[in-house]
Parts: structure tokens; sequence; C-alpha cells
């Protein structure tokens, strides 16, 4: 198979606020195969998205900043290239599509100027000839009729339409890694579901590698074959998705995954709650980063933990508990 | 980051105020002439040892007048400003408060003294008065009370919208005392805010009005004025122009700087 | 789009008519009788009286509004105290000489103002931003025509290489000092709030988006930022235009330039009513139709208020 495309070594990044560095990345390391997807999946706070943003060197400074690791990209480490060389990288390898159509979108400017401006950067395409190519990425990101759209501006467009111009614009100069962070929880339940057909078709046929940051493990299994979990900075889990899916080794996994089940089983309710889901089989908060307990991130809420446990003591390593499968604890039942 | 910079920024303005009200306060006692004692023979001195600022066309001590001008523009600036702050806060929180006509009543009013630009309103009341303190004054005060009225009328808005000043009203408090003890303390740090960059303003006006001529009349004479009479005798005695200016600037850098760092210090909606 | 101008027009008609009455009130009804002022306190009765018919003064408070609000609208200001010209004509003649200095000073303000805002908030944080947040705080607080004056000892007097007073032939060298001192002067304003008009922006989400499609920092900033900041920017003229009125009164002043800044200060010394009416009245009419312009331009530079 050889080497991966993406190779993320121990990632760190932290944010400077006035209560101190907060370790919103911390050491998470994952790989991603031509073509491959991989799911990193956590509540808001966790540091996936701030995770994605590492990758691109978009992690917004200040506060943030990039502290260690090494995001290998065909073996050539992003984190160490000059801030111009950049440029050729972002849009070109590696393309994004984030949360907020609406706001991600210049307002200013129309659909057709944004996309043709990423193929002129990437491309080296005259201006006059970029037509046919920005039609073609908004073909490809099911913009139906995308010629009526070239001259609308992004508040004339509905959320879906946003959404699959922000993946045109992604698409347009052929990146072999897509990152999507949540791509659908901004919109409508039934535009949801047609985005995320789009994104798994753009995967298998344009043999797009595919990132995707969510809190929705019902997404997961539909787009993506492997899944990290993360908890307060750190990967938690990582397991194949239909592993992960019969067993999961870590507790809050379990909770994740047990929150889901209950999703599946009312989704009017969900509704009823804006879309988030509740993980209210886990008891308790996600940890304040600026004050983590000294062992496991994962003990104040962990029903394993027990009073006073190495659990509280010890900070627990990634452990392989079955093949590809990893987890980020020590309790005796987890792994062979 | 800006609320880190908030103190000192504040506690550099302090100081500069603080050195413009000694010089305004003890004026008469560190200033080594009378300002206007002439002494013809002592013509349009450079700065030296005797006249550290130099001397005017009448032989006058510049430090002497520039510490005397204090005074008055300080007198003048901080007064406009008492003006437009009662002006503006009374008629903000009434507008704000009762709404209805009003607010639509006080809003017009504001949107008229706007549509002037500053200074030529000034120019048009101490044409109309005459110039002289009395039209400085109440040009200053005319000008200063829109922008604080608006402020005020726009935090009483928002005010009124919270629980606390139902709860006052069901158990029976009046208007009037309502906004005294629950309205006007919640919106004291942005009108002490507005009023601190205010002071700023006022000093700017003054000094711009009887620079041309048009603001405090001689024998008095502030920081304007003087620079006004000094620029006849520019290319001979640059000094008549540049201490009284210097003056100028470091008052409005103080009042400048301390309302910028108590909006830093003081404003939650700038915070992280 | 026209609709829309003439609906944004129609608006300021309210504040012009609010205008002129606030004029008329401070020159014609608070000074007093304005006859003893021309012709002095030893005329007789008689002459009184009949001056008095003259003007109009017989008349009711209203009547007298209504009579100077339509010679004013059919371009009558009356004639000056002093020089005995009708102020109209005296205003129109002054005009060329105020608009080439405020458009020096204004294409100064925009090339300075803006380049130096959209400069410090590309370097947030970054010791760059610091010096010129530490010049504008410290040059803001030069008073314009403190620094007039020591711009004019300066080149004028020690090095001699630009004229310092007066038109002259009425050549552009004239302008090149008072132009640079009033555009510097507004540069600071424009820049400060371009900063932090930028500083906003960059936080959004499509400037993320913009630096992750792999565009260069300097489009990013100029084609994407800057581009939406100008929407805000346009309407902080508004406030320029306040300073660039009040800034030429000074200037022209400081630099004996004929202008209409001058003109109104010279009237308002020598207590010349009518002239001083008439320079109030157009400045404000300017004022209020500039704004309303800005307005527009505002309307015309977002898509979302433009295409509604």
């Amino acid at each position: 198979m050889g080497s991966p495309l993406l190779e993320v070594l121990d990632l760190r990044a932290e944010f400077r606020t006035s209560r101190g560095r907060l370790p919103v990345v911390d050491g998470v390391s994952f790989t991603l195969d031509t073509g491959g997807g991989l799911a990193i999946v956590g509540e808001s706070g966790s540091g996936k998205t701030a995770t994605a943003l590492s990758l691109m060197r978009l992690l917004p400074d200040p506060p943030g900043r990039i502290t260690g690791g090494r995001v290998l990209l065909r073996g050539r480490d992003l984190l160490a290239l000059p801030e111009e060389a950049l440029t050729a990288v972002r849009g070109r390898e590696l393309a994004m599509v984030f949360q907020e159509p609406a706001t991600a979108l210049n307002p200013v400017m129309s659909v057709g100027e944004q996309i043709a401006e990423a193929v002129v950067q990437h491309r080296g395409v005259a201006r006059r000839r970029v037509r046919p190519l920005v039609l073609e990425s908004l073909d490809q990101a099911g913009v139906p009729e995308p010629e009526t759209y070239l001259g609308s501006y992004p508040h004339q467009l509905s959320g879906g339409l946003r959404q699959r111009v922000m993946i045109a614009i992604a698409l347009a100069c052929g990146p072999s890694v897509l990152i999507a962070d949540e791509p659908t929880t901004a919109l409508d339940v039934t535009v949801q579901d047609r985005l995320l057909d789009l994104l798994a078709y753009l995967r298998h046929h344009l043999g797009l590698a595919l990132l995707l940051i969510t809190h929705d493990l019902g997404v997961v299994a539909r787009l993506v074959d492997r899944v990290a979990v993360m908890y307060a900075g750190q990967i938690v889990e990582t397991a194949p998705v239909a592993v992960f899916f019969r067993g999961p080794a870590h507790p809050y996994s379990r909770g994740l995954l047990q929150a889901a089940r209950l999703e599946a089983v009312g989704p009017e309710s969900r509704a009823r709650r804006g879309g988030r889901p509740r993980l209210e089989v886990i008891g308790g908060s996600v940890p304040d980063l600026a004050d983590l307990p000294p062992g496991c991130r994962f003990a104040p809420r962990c029903r394993w933990a027990g009073g006073g446990g190495p659990c509280w003591r010890e900070v627990p390593g990634l452990r392989e508990v079955g093949p590809g499968h990893l987890a980020r604890c020590r309790r005796p039942g987890v792994g062979p | 980051m800006a609320r880190a910079a908030g103190l000192p920024m504040a506690v550099a303005g302090a100081l500069l105020l603080t050195l413009v009200a000694l010089a305004a306060v003890a004026g008469p006692w560190l200033a080594p002439a009378h300002p206007d004692e002439l002494s013809l023979a002592e013509s349009l001195r450079p700065p030296g040892p005797g006249h550290p600022f130099g001397t005017d066309y009448f032989g006058r001590d510049v430090f002497s007048r520039v510490l005397y001008g204090a005074r008055v523009s300080l007198a003048i600036s901080l007064s406009a400003q008492l003006i437009a702050l009662v002006v503006g806060v009374a008629l903000g929180a009434a507008a704000g408060y009762f709404g209805g006509w009003v607010d639509g009543a006080v809003m017009r009013l504001v949107d008229v003294v706007m549509a002037f630009p500053d200074l030529l309103l000034a120019i048009g009341i101490a044409a109309s008065l005459g110039p002289g303190v009395p039209s400085v004054l109440l040009a200053l005060g005319l000008v200063g009370w829109p922008g604080l009225c608006r402020l005020v009328r726009g935090e009483v808005l928002a005010l009124k919208e919270r629980d606390f000043i139902d709860a006052a009203r069901a158990i029976g408090a009046g208007d009037l005392w309502i906004l005294r003890r629950h309205v006007l303390p919640n919106v004291a740090a942005p009108i002490l805010i507005a009023t601190t960059l205010g002071v700023g303003s006022r000093i700017l006006q003054e000094a711009s009005l009887s620079f041309l001529g048009l603001g405090v009349q001689p024998p008095a004479a502030s920081w304007g004025s003087m620079v006004h009479h000094g620029l006849r005798w520019l290319s001979r005695a640059p000094w008549l122009v540049i201490f009284p200016g210097l003056a100028i600037a470091v008052a409005v850098l103080g009042s400048n700087l301390l309302g910028d760092g108590l909006r830093d210090i003081l404003d939650p909606r700038l915070r992280d | 789009m026209l609709a829309l101008a003439l609906r944004r027009l129609a608006g300021s008609i309210p504040v012009l008519l609010a205008v002129s009455v606030v004029t008329f009130t401070l020159l014609y009804i608070v000074p007093g009788d304005p006859v003893t002022a021309l012709v002095g306190d030893r005329a007789s009765p008689e002459t009184i009286a009949n001056l008095r018919r003259e003007l109009g003064l017989d008349l009711p408070v209203h009547e007298r509004y209504l009579a100077w609000l339509k010679r004013a609208l059919s371009g009558d200001l009356g004639r000056s105290w002093v020089t005995g010209r009708p102020v109209a004509r005296s205003i129109v003649a002054r005009v060329p000489v105020t608009a080439r200095l405020a458009l020096t000073a204004f294409l100064v303000s925009s090339v300075v103002g803006l380049g130096v805002g959209v400069y410090s908030a590309s370097r947030h944080g970054r010791p760059a931003d610091h010096v010129v947040r530490l010049t504008l705080l410290l040059a803001g607080a030069v008073p314009v025509f403190v620094a007039a004056t020591v711009a004019m000892y300066v080149f004028g007097v020690r090095l001699r290489v630009l004229p310092v007073s007066g038109l002259g032939d009425g050549s552009l060298r004239h302008f090149i000092l008072p132009g640079l001192v009033l555009g510097v002067y507004l540069s600071i304003f424009q820049a400060r709030m371009t900063r932090s008009v930028m500083l906003e922006i960059i936080r959004q989400d499509y400037i993320r988006t913009a630096r992750a499609k792999g565009l260069p920092e300097r489009v990013v900033i100029w084609r994407h930022a800057f581009r939406n900041a100008l929407v805000s920017v346009i309407t902080l003229l508004g406030g320029s235009l306040s300073n660039l009125l009040v800034g030429s009164v000074l200037t022209e002043t400081i630099f004996n330039l004929p202008g209409i800044g001058r003109f109104t200060v010279d009237a308002a010394y020598a207590r010349d009513f009518p002239a001083v009416m008439g320079c109030f009245l157009f400045q404000s009419v300017v004022f209020v139709l500039a704004n309303t312009l800005v307005d527009l331009g505002y309307a015309l530079a977002d898509p979302r208020v433009r295409l509604g």
C-alpha cells in the first residue's frame, strides 16, 4: 500500500488565553490513505475542529498556536513549510468545507467569482477561460443549472445551495483530501441527507480522501471507514467503522453510541432540540482545559473509574485492543 | 489583549490630565511672571533661562501664559462638557425610558443638531451672540450633547428589557425613582467613558474656536487664542505657536488615553 | 436603483428644512434687531422705520422665514453688509478653492488613511501594528491648526520649498501643503476606523474560507477583507465629511486660502449676518446632501442592500 497520503503525528496546538494555555489539540495522530475516509467524532470543545484547522494551518492566531507535531502530506511536513508555500497546498491538495455556509461565503462577491479565483490561483488558467471549469465544479457539487447561479450572491441562495457552492469551491482545483467540518449541521434534515449522499458519491467517484469532523455518529457509517473519537483534545479511541459500531472499547465512546441510538429511536425529539445530540447517558460535562484532571481526562464522568483508583492518578496511553483498534483506557475488560 | 492595555493607558492619561490640572490650579504659584506683564524690552525672546518657553511680542512670558491658559481652556471645556452631560443624559434617559413621542421628538432634535458640522454650528453661535466665553460655552454644550443623548438612550432601551426594571415597577416604584436608582447607575460606565472622551473634544473645539478668533477674547487667553496671536510672528518666533499647541495636544491626549483606557477596563462588551 | 436614490434624497428634505429653520433662528432672531447694527444707534427713527419695512422686519416671524426661504431657494442669499455684494455670488466664487482643497485632502486621506488602516489590521498584534496605533494616538491629539502651523513653518519658512500663504497664481502648488496637512489630519480618523473595521472582518468565516482556498495573504486582505470593509468604511466617510468641512475652515484660515471656510470665519468675525447665514446654510446643505450620497454609496457597495 505504500506510505499514507496524509499522516498526522503527535499534533499539538494550544489557545493562549487569560486563563493560561489551553491544550486544545494534545498529541493527535492519525493517517489517511488515498481515497480513504476518517471521521473525527466528539462533542463541541473536544478539539476536533481545532485539529482540522491545524492541518490547514488556519487556526486563528491569536489565540491559537500550533506547538508541535508533524502533518505529512505525501511525506512533506506542512508545519515546516514557510507561509508562502502553503498557498500551493491549501485549496490545491487539501480543501476544506466549513460548518456555516451562511457566513463562510464572502457576501460581496458573486458565486462565480469565488469559485473562479481558486481556479485561477491554482491552475494558472486565464480569467476568461475559467468559466467552463467553474461550471464543472458546480455541476460536480450537484448544483442544478449552474449557469443561473454564476452571478448570484450568497444571500440569494438557500442554505443547501450555499453549502454546495462551498463544496464546488473545494472541488474546483481537484484536491486529494477534503476536510469537511460539520458540513451538514447547519442545514435542514432533508437537505442534510442529500448533501451526505453527495459527499459519499464524491469520495467514491473522484477518489477523494475525506476527513469528516462531526458530533453526529449517525452520519459516520455512510461516509467513512474509520472513526476517531476525541475527548478534551485527545483521541481516546480509533477503530474501523464496523468494529466501532459493533463494540466500542472506551466508556466515552460507548456513551456516545448509546446517545446516538437513543437519537435514532426518537428523531422527532431531536428536531425540537435543534439537531444537537444529547449525552445524558454520560453524566457531567467536558472538562475545563485550563483545569484538567491529573489522570484520565474522562475519569470524572466515567462509571468505571471508581473513587481515587489509578484512573485518577495516571494518564492512560492508547492501547491496541484489537486489529486496528486503539483505546485510551486502562480498564481490564477493554482489549484482548 | 485590549483589556491588558487598558490600565496603563488609563494611568498615562490620568497622569497627563493631572499635569494639566496642576498647571490650571497651581499656575499662579508656578508661573515665574504675571501672564499679562508687559516688557517690550524682552520682546520675542527665544526659549532660554528666565523664559523657558520664550516671550511674545509684548515681552510677556509664554510659560506663564501657557500655565494661565490651562485655567481658561480647562474651565471652559469642563463647563461645556458639564452642560452637554446634563442635557444629553436627561434627554437621552427620557427618550429611552418613555419612548413614544418623547423619544421621537428628542431624536429628531438630535438629528437636526448632528446635521451641522460641529465647528460650523459653533461659528454660527459665536457670530449670532458675539464672540466671548458665554457663546463658546453655549456652542460647545450644544454640539456636545447629542452624542451622549444617543448613547444613554440606547443603553436605557437595552436596560428596559431587563427583569429588574419590571420588578421595581411591580413593587410600585415611580418613573423618576426607577430612572435614578436602577437605570442611571447601570449606564454610569458608558457615560463616564463618553464624558472623559468628550472633554478632549471640547478642549479641541474651544481651541479651534479661539484660534479662529471667535472664542475667548483678549485680555483673557486660552491656548487656542495664543496660537491665533502667535501665528503673526511664526517666521520669527515659532515658540509662540509650538508651546500652546503642545499644551493642547497634551490635554487632548490625556483625556483620549483615559477615555480609551476606561473603555477597555469598564466595557464588558469589549472583553475577550 | 433610481427609486432608492430618490427615496434617500426625499428623506433628507425634513433635515434640510430643519437646518434652514435653525439657520434663520440663529442669525435673524437671536441677535435681535439687525437694523441698529446696520445703521447705528444715531439714525433717525424714520430711517429705521423705512429700513425695517425694506428688510421685512415689520412682518411676523413665520412670514419673514417663508419669504427668506423662498428667496434662498431661488438662490438669493441677500447682500453682504460689509461689501454690499450678493452673498450667493461670493460663495459661488469661493467654491472652486474649497473644492480643490477638499478634493486634494480627500485623495490623500483615502490613500494614506485606508492604506495605513488595512496595513495595521493585517499586522494585528505585531510590532508594526503597535507603532501605527501609537502614532495615530499621538497624532490624533494634535489640533489640525497646530499641525498646519508647524508644517507651514517647516516647509515654508525654514525649507522654503512650498508657498505658505494665499492662492498666488492659483496653481496647484499652493494646494500641496494645505491639502497634505488636511489630508493627513483626515487620515488619522480614517486609518483608525479602517483598522477596527478590518479587524472585525478578518475574524469572519469567509476570510478563513479565502485562506483555505490557498489565496496569498495579499489577495485575502485586499480582495476579500478590504472589499467587505469598504462597505462599512463608506458609512464612516460620513464622519470624515464633518472633519473635512471643519478642517477646511481651519486650514483655509491658516493658509489664507480664499475659500468658503475662510469667508465664513471672516464674516463671523465682522458679524456680517447675511454672509454668515449664507455660508452656514450652504455648507450645512452640502453636508446633509453629502451624507445622503454616502448612504447611497453604502447601498450600492453592498449586494445585500442593492439586490434586496
